[in-house]
């Protein structure tokens, strides 16, 4: 087997009887345990599970049933998804040994299709961050070069398919949290239309911003899994009713004919140089390709920042609350039940997410109400409706997903810093629409860039074949 | 509106939330979540009195479940993850006063 | 002190001085009569053995979403229509504060956009109460307090059943238009006379599903101040509705109301932790009441669920 094995190949191979699920999932571990020490991609294997997912898939196939369309397919999952009986910390000490009753939605979807559970990913904790620092059980590494961050907070998931540990990752993106470490990692991410995945079973961030979505080495592979966990959810109020139109079909449709736009404020100031030009490249791929590429202003754009680092820390603080040592999770005792919720909060909560607790609490506060939240979310609908009118005469927008390559595990301590990464990717989840990050060659660092490709809602059909254009066009570069 | 956040008030929204802040430790969070107020400080600048709030970017109504039991959890598997339980419910210190 | 005779009804109108009358608004909690709770499939049961109607959801376990439950919102829009309310769209809001009996330690309710607003009822005597809204909210789980002879002051330990928790409620506020105990205790009958003909409700009190708050002052008579008011909670019989209010009386009676202070102690508002808001317009002054997050259920009246036919 070559080391770049997919997901669409691995399933291939499993259904026709070439290879066992079984001996793919021995083969993932063998990757795991040779280089996960240095990564730290995962938090917990879930080997059991994964061993019951393997024998049924070949079982189905023995049989001549249908073992599904990712049979046999290593998956892993960032441990803010609900897998029952497994661990789902988090990556926070507050639940550090909380084993969920339930599964997640998409992990129902996925094991209806074939695919294996390996194993829970490193984030960081609650989701909140951009480099897997925040996470209470050590940070994940890169593995393009292991003394830089892999970016986050779906740092882990990101890893282990750059690492090639599994063919195939889910994270969750509230301000990027897919996006920015795909790039980072150079690997395949992808932000779904809100509502388009069920968010039932991915544990809380920020409400109307979190949307699960793929991590994968090829666009075709992530085109699948999303074909395969999207669509309406009973359990998810929030999810679309109206069924999705499915992405791998029309995959190699091309771009021609299409309009392309580069969001002006989001590829310029702030933003570094080789990274411009990687945009720059990905747009000349494109026309290349029969599209063409103009440019357009997005001037809300430059207010995503403030209004998510305003309503994302206000969700969260309301969806933290549950996190008192009462039902689940850690706890540390108190002379009376208001003093108990306290310390264990204390206890158990890192600082990132005291802070966004904080702020989101201040931001919701009698008389801040209107100033703090209130603006924000009307700037909310400011970005939406100017990104609608963007796309009244474009099909697709262009532009990078982070300012930088990946940068030093340490290096950025202060909390700012850390926010202007999500910069690029910022407006889409504001404003609801689809987002992926495509691996476009390297930076002067030799490490890799990423260029983000946005659609309107449910344009994830029209985005995906943009992105299998740049993946071609990037394997033709040196 | 200032985009600055005083001592007493991060020491204030802290306690609303349940956590405590050592004094040491408050000085940074100070100043770190002042910072990024005057960040926010910049949507001051644009006039939204016409621009509606949005709560939600795929707004739906009316998303209902029919009125039919459905299976529960078993109590002992979710009192196994309690930290405390007696007599098949939760068990916690007391709670002081009246709920509101 | 209180001049109540041995069947609870009042003579002591006397206790007020001339010229003073007392106000009385009652908060009326109503369980609604669904098979299911408000937002999952768990049973809305009265007495089963704790915690065994509980899920993801109810316990509010991380990761669980909430689904509106159709015939509750069918339920509280008829008994919004049998209270004269005008009904509308409407918007669950969170309620955010800390309490054991909470799952997710705000409770999911209804704030500037309810279900029913602007209604009265009619008494048998003719007399109109208005009532200023009838919302939809999650009931809390119950808790127990062990030790000290179950009283939450000498208290050992709590223990929480969540069984109740996310049992379809309804709040209805009456206005300030009561000025007498008989009159708080013809209207809670009234109610119940409502809730029972609709079916939206067994309103049994003794069994907690329907819990009668009353918020009691005195002011000149005539007039239309609102004062400080004396917040009576959880009357749990018809009867005791009329001792209580009187013995309400002289807590806040004219001597003791000046514009300023009121002697006991101010309650509380859990949410902030300050001194709670004497009207409902100053809540939206309390610091943790906001609109809903990630979901934003539009409760049309009139419109057809898709399961009729």
């Amino acid at each position: 087997m070559s080391s770049h094995t997919t997901a669409v190949d691995v399933a291939a191979a499993v259904r026709s009887g070439e290879q066992t699920a079984m001996a793919t999932l021995e083969r993932a571990y063998e990757a795991i345990a040779a280089r996960d020490d240095e990564i730290h991609a995962f938090l917990h294997l879930t080997r059991e599970r994964a061993q019951a997912d393997a024998a049924r898939v070949d079982e189905a196939v023995a049989a001549g049933r249908e073992p599904g369309r990712l049979a046999g397919v290593p998956i892993a999952l960032k441990d803010n998804m609900c897998t029952v009986g497994e661990p789902t910390t988090c990556s926070s000490r507050i639940l550090e040994r909380w084993r969920p009753p339930y599964d997640a939605t998409v992990v129902d979807r996925l094991e209806a299709e074939g695919a294996v559970i390996v194993g829970k990913t490193n984030l960081d904790e609650f989701a909140m961050g951009s480099s897997t620092e925040n996470s209470a059980f050590g940070p994940t590494r890169n593995p393009h070069d292991t003394a830089k961050v892999p970016g986050g907070s779906s740092g882990g998931s990101a890893a282990a398919v750059a690492a090639d540990f599994v063919p195939l990752s889910l994270g969750s993106d509230t301000g990027g949290s897919i996006r920015q470490p795909a790039a980072l990692c150079g690997v395949v991410g992808v932000k779904p239309t809100y509502g388009a995945v069920s968010r039932y079973g991915l544990v809380a961030f920020a409400s109307s911003l979190d949307q699960i979505g793929p991590f994968a080495t090829t666009v075709e592979d992530a085109a699948l899994c999303f074909d395969i966990i999207s669509g309406h959810d009973p359990l998810d109020a929030t999810s679309i009713p109206t069924p999705l139109t499915p992405t791998l079909p029309t995959l190699n449709d091309g771009v021609s004919g299409l309009r392309v736009a580069i969001i002006d404020e989001l590829s310029g100031e702030g933003i570094d140089d080789d990274v411009i030009a990687r945009t720059e490249e990905a747009a000349e791929a494109l026309r290349d390709a029969g599209a063409t590429v103009e440019h357009v202003s997005i001037p809300a754009t430059i207010y995503g920042l403030a209004a998510y680092y305003l309503i994302a820390p206000a969700e969260a603080s309301s969806n933290l609350a549950r996190f008192d040592g009462v039902r689940y999770g850690h706890r540390v005792e108190g002379a009376n039940v208001a003093a108990m919720n306290v310390a264990t909060r204390s206890a158990g909560f890192g600082d990132e997410v005291k802070r966004r607790i904080m702020l989101g609490t201040y931001a919701l506060s009698s008389g801040y109400y209107d100033a703090y939240y209130g603006k924000a979310q009307r700037v909310r609908t400011l970005i939406a409706n100017e990104f609608a009118e963007a796309y009244e005469n474009f099909d697709l927008l262009l532009s990078p997903t982070s300012p930088s390559t990946a940068f030093d595990v340490g290096a950025k301590s202060d909390p700012m810093a850390l926010y202007m990464c999500d910069v690029c990717t910022i407006p889409s989840n504001l404003a609801g629409h689809p987002a992926m990050s495509v691996p476009f060659g390297v930076g002067d660092d030799g490490l890799p860039v990423g260029v983000q490709v946005l659609a309107p809602m449910l344009g994830e059909p029209t985005m995906f074949r943009a992105a299998k254009v740049l993946e071609a066009a990037a394997k033709g570069m040196s | 509106m200032s985009g600055e956040i005083s001592r007493e008030e991060v020491a204030y929204v802290a306690s609303l939330a349940r956590l405590r802040i050592e004094e040491s430790e408050l000085d940074m969070f100070t100043e770190q979540l002042s910072a990024v107020l005057e960040t926010a400080a910049a949507l001051n600048s644009l006039d939204l009195h016409d621009v509606p709030p949005m709560a939600q970017p795929y707004p739906l109504a009316n998303v209902f479940r029919p009125d039919v039991v459905v299976p529960s959890l078993d109590r002992d598997e979710v009192l196994a993850q309690a930290p405390a339980a007696e007599e098949g419910r939760f068990r916690v210190p007391p709670a002081l006063g009246e709920a509101p | 002190m209180s001049n109540t005779t041995s069947d609870g009804t009042d003579t002591a109108d006397s206790v007020l001085p001339e010229g003073w009358e007392m106000v009385i608004g009652l908060e009326v909690h109503v369980e609604l009569a669904t098979a299911t709770k408000l937002f999952c499939g768990c049973a809305n049961s009265f007495g089963d053995e704790p915690n065994t109607n509980i899920c993801p959801t109810c316990l509010g376990l991380p990761g669980s979403l909430p689904v509106v439950n159709e015939r509750a919102v069918e339920y509280a829009m008829r008994l919004g229509r049998a209270l004269n309310c005008t009904v509308e769209p409407s918007i669950f809001a969170r309620k955010n504060y800390f309490y054991p009996d909470m799952p997710k330690d705000f409770q999911t309710t209804q704030y500037e956009e309810p279900t029913n607003e602007n209604g009265h009822v009619v008494l048998p005597d003719g007399t109109v109460v208005g009532i200023e809204r009838a919302h939809i909210e999650e009931d809390t789980g119950k808790s127990t307090h062990l030790g000290g002879g179950g009283r939450i002051h000498d208290a050992t330990a709590t223990l929480v059943d969540y069984n109740r928790a996310g049992v379809p409620l309804v709040e209805i506020v009456s206005r300030p238009d009561m000025h007498d105990a008989e009159t708080a205790r013809a209207y809670v009958a009234e109610l119940r006379d409502i809730l029972l003909a609709t079916g939206v409700s067994d309103a049994r009190m003794e069994e907690g599903s329907m819990r009668v708050d009353a918020n009691v002052s005195v002011r000149p008579a005539g007039s239309d101040e609102l004062r400080t008011r004396c917040e009576i909670k959880n009357i749990n019989s018809l009867r005791s509705l009329g001792t209580r209010t009187a013995d309400a009386r002289p807590r806040v009676g004219p001597r003791r109301t000046p514009t300023t202070t009121a002697t006991s102690p101010a309650p509380i508002c859990r949410r902030c932790g300050r001194p709670r808001p004497t009207s409902k317009r100053s809540m939206r002054r309390c610091p943790r009441f906001r609109p809903p997050v990630g979901r934003r259920s539009r409760l049309l009246p009139g419109s057809r669920s898709p399961t009729r036919r």
